[in-house]
């Protein structure tokens, strides 16, 4: 059986309502009851005492007179107290001398010594007294049932009520309980549901203005402040954790930089290694066959030899610069595209003869298939000559003896072209970053092929500077690989004869510049020698001046038709020389046309030179054919005071 | 067997023992008892301090059984006497008048007198007498002129005029 301090709270209310109830009722019923009995025993006792005090007196006489009729009919009165059951009288030898016996009663027996109140029957005896002297005695015995009954009736009764009243209280009970266990109860209900659920919106019912509604009004405020602060908890916590994921987020794009600024680091190392292993071999060549000419025992072919050499390894020298410096420009922004209308077919053509000697050395087969011809679009005819040279050297470079090279040039919406070689590949790895700079697949001093590893990285940037793409595709390492640029196709009629002409012939006529007084200004002798032998040897007559000062005075001798001055000079430079010069009155060669031939190559150096003065501009190194033409072209545009000098 | 019986209940309802009874019959040994207990059922007029003294007129027909009732007992704190007179005296408060003695003479001296007068004769109490012994069904009992006893300045209880047979030949009353 439960204890009944974990009994439910309802059943709890009830005990207690009807536990006082029942007690008190029965410990008044039960006193009230031995009240009653006793009281009745009392009265009985009284009534029979009575009776014996007033019987005897009249029983003396007849006892004494012995009358037994008369003792008889004197206890006859008997009759009239229902519950007496017999009487007798016994004179002083205690032979009975007379008696009364109701209907169905026994006969008495002998006196007993005493009275005795016992359970059934009251037994009094007394004396028979006349005058103070004892003549007899007197014993009635009287029937106590009735005061049994009694109780009985009154147990039952009381018993019928008390459950009358113990039902009443029960239901009053169940009624007025509910005001106070419905809100414990439900309280109690809110504070399981709210333990279980973790739901901190619940609440409990509507509080009563008693101490159970305090309680009520308690628990709601509590659960109201832990809403409260469980919502500032978990904000707070979203909080922490935004914070702590963001600092990760930080730490991690950190790790990231730190590791590409390394890797960068890295990479810009093995460049300069590279770079300068690239400046040096050429280098090397150049000073060393240098040195074997000077010796003059060299016989003629090997004179030959020497200076091809030379010439060769200068170039790529050249090639190589004119890679970085693109690199630069392309990294500062500064790619300037000369676009005009351009065949890519002929740019093809061009691009694959000047690679040809170079397959034709390591027995490649090369295959070239234009479909469109002429494929004309728009864009820089050098920039895309270079893209597709580079792509073709590359093709020859890195595939083996005996092996294969094809280009291809289709129309597919714009211009696709397709250069692909049977050599090396490219490792899978390595393939998503074929086009970046400073990258190479093999970054060791140690590395088969030589080149900055600017190449690719340049030729993407021209094409997308074209508005095109370009891919690399490999079927992995020593399987061949394929670059594929698509070139958008945009026709401009505006420039169409001027293409035709600027791509005027390779072909420059000996004595383009016959008659043509040119001074070269230069404080490298070297330099100068090789712009006078260049330019001598189209018919122009060269003077020539190692500074400035030297360039004014020749100028003040006999004025040339054109001037060609370097810029980076000790004292005064080429800009300080035209500054003065433009100074000065026309025919003192105020307007003389002017080119600056310098090292200086950049875009800012370029439109410096022309906010100086000068008409054009020569990077070093150049082509002799090239500057040939541009002082041709430069005397062509100022024809009056060319043909005045003639 | 019957006798014996009656033996029996007289000797009881006297409380006392008999040295003679073999002496004296169980009628007179009855009626002597009686004559006592008169004493305790009768008041007299002046009872203060006082010797009760029961005569028995002429023969003793009790014996020593009177006497032996009356020795050293008393009655309302008075002791009880018991005397033999030959002729009418005065000082007795009971007058015990066998059948032999003579009857008229003592009643006549004790007329109007506080004297219970016991008789034992049928004509006793048309004679003036009081009380009178009876016999009925071999039981002793008596009769009472109550009115008489009035005028003698007696005071019967109530309890033995219930036991008694009431009589007065003055209203004709047999």
């Amino acid at each position: 059986m439960t204890p009944f301090r974990d009994l439910p709270i309802r059943r709890k209310l009830l005990l207690l309502t009807l536990a006082p109830t029942v007690a008190a009722l029965l410990l008044a019923s039960a006193g009230f009851l031995t009240w009653d009995i006793v009281e009745r025993r009392r009265e009985i006792r009284n009534d029979v005492e009575a009776e014996a005090l007033v019987l005897p007196e009249n029983l003396a006489a007849s006892i004494t007179f012995d009358r037994p009729e008369e003792i008889d009919r004197t206890l006859e009165v008997l009759e009239i107290r229902p519950r007496v059951r017999f009487a007798c009288v016994y004179n002083l030898t205690g032979a009975r001398v007379g008696s009364y016996r109701r209907a169905g009663e026994s006969e008495c027996g002998p006196a007993p010594s005493q009275n005795s109140f016992g359970w059934a029957t009251y037994e009094y005896v007394a004396d028979v007294k006349h005058e103070g002297e004892k003549v007899g005695t007197f014993y009635v015995s009287r029937d106590l049932r009735d005061v049994h009954r009694r109780l009985l009736v009154g147990s039952v009764t009381i018993l019928g009520l008390l459950l009358l009243a113990v039902g009443a209280a029960m239901a009053l009970a169940r009624r007025m309980q509910r005001s106070v266990s419905e809100p414990l109860l439900d309280l109690a209900d809110t504070a399981r549901r709210v333990s279980t659920t973790r739901d901190y919106s619940l609440r409990a019912a509507a509080p009563t203005r008693d101490e159970i509604g305090v309680v009520v009004r308690s628990f709601n405020e509590m659960l109201d402040q832990i809403a409260e602060r469980t919502a500032e908890l978990s904000k707070a916590n979203a909080e922490l954790q935004h914070e702590v994921e963001e600092r990760k987020r930080v730490e991690r794009d950190r790790v990231v930089a730190l590791e590409r600024e390394r890797d960068a680091n890295r990479l810009k190392d093995e460049f300069l290694a590279t770079l300068s292993h690239e400046l040096r071999t050429p280098m090397n060549a150049v000073l060393g066959w240098a040195r074997v000419l000077r010796s003059t025992a060299a016989d003629e072919p090997t004179r030959e030899r020497g200076l091809e050499s030379i010439e060769r390894n200068a170039r790529a020298q050249a090639r190589l610069i004119e890679d970085l410096l693109e690199i630069s420009r392309i990294v500062t922004g500064k790619l300037r595209l000369q676009v005009r209308e351009v065949d890519l077919a002929a740019i093809v053509d061009t691009a694959v003869d000047i690679v040809r000697p170079a397959a034709l050395a390591k027995r490649l087969r090369l295959d070239a298939s234009i479909e469109v011809r002429p494929a004309l679009t728009q864009g820089d005819p050098d920039r895309l000559q270079q893209v597709i040279w580079n792509l073709l050297s590359n093709a020859v470079k890195f595939t083996p003896p005996d092996g294969e090279v094809s280009v291809r040039l289709v129309r597919k919406n714009g211009f696709v072209l397709t250069v692909e070689d049977s050599g090396s590949g490219i490792d899978a790895k390595f393939l998503p970053h074929v086009f970046e700079a400073f990258r190479q697949a093999d970054g060791s001093a140690t590395r088969e092929h030589g080149g900055l590893g600017l190449g690719l990285a340049i030729a993407r940037q021209l094409v997308e500077a074209h508005g095109g793409t370009i891919e690399a595709a490999s079927a992995g390492k020593d399987r061949g690989a394929a670059f594929e640029v698509f070139l958008p196709s945009v026709v401009d009629s505006r420039q169409p004869a001027r293409a035709s002409a600027e791509a005027g012939g390779d072909a420059v006529d000996s004595s383009l510049l016959a008659g043509v007084d040119v001074l070269v200004v230069d404080d490298d002798e070297d330099a100068r020698l090789l712009l006078q032998m260049t330019l001598s040897g189209y018919g122009a007559v060269v003077t020539t001046a190692a500074s400035a000062r030297e360039a004014l005075a020749a100028i003040e001798r006999s004025v040339p038709h054109v001037v060609l001055s370097d810029i980076g000079m000790p004292h005064e430079d080429g800009y300080d020389l035209l500054r003065r010069l433009r100074a000065r009155a026309p025919e003192d060669g105020g307007t003389i046309p002017a080119i600056a031939v310098t090292a200086y190559a950049s875009a800012a150096d370029r439109s410096s030179t022309q906010a100086a003065g000068y008409q054009a501009h020569v990077a070093k190194p150049f082509e002799p054919g090239d500057v040939a033409r541009l002082v041709h072209r430069l005397l062509a545009s100022s024809k009056l005071q060319v043909s005045s000098y003639k | 067997m019957m006798r014996a019986l009656l033996l029996a209940t007289l000797c009881t309802s006297a409380g006392v023992a008999l040295p003679h009874a073999q002496e004296v019959s169980q009628e007179y040994q009855i009626k002597a008892a009686y004559l006592y207990n008169f004493l305790k059922y009768v008041e007299w007029p002046n009872p203060i301090n006082r010797t009760f003294l029961i005569c028995v007129a002429g023969q003793n027909p009790f014996g020593s059984v009177l006497d032996g009732l009356t020795k050293n007992e008393r009655v309302r704190g008075n002791p009880v006497k018991t005397e033999l007179i030959l002729g009418p005296e005065t000082g007795c408060d009971v007058i015990f008048m066998p059948r032999t003695s003579n009857i008229p003479a003592y009643l006549q001296d004790a007329a109007g007198m506080p004297i219970l007068t016991v008789g034992e004769t049928p004509r006793f109490i048309e004679q003036g007498g009081l009380v009178n012994f009876f016999l009925e069904n071999g039981k002793v009992r008596f009769e009472i002129n109550r009115n008489a006893a009035e005028r003698a300045g007696l005071r019967i209880s109530s309890r033995l005029l219930q036991l008694a047979k009431i009589v007065d030949p003055e209203t004709e009353e047999r």
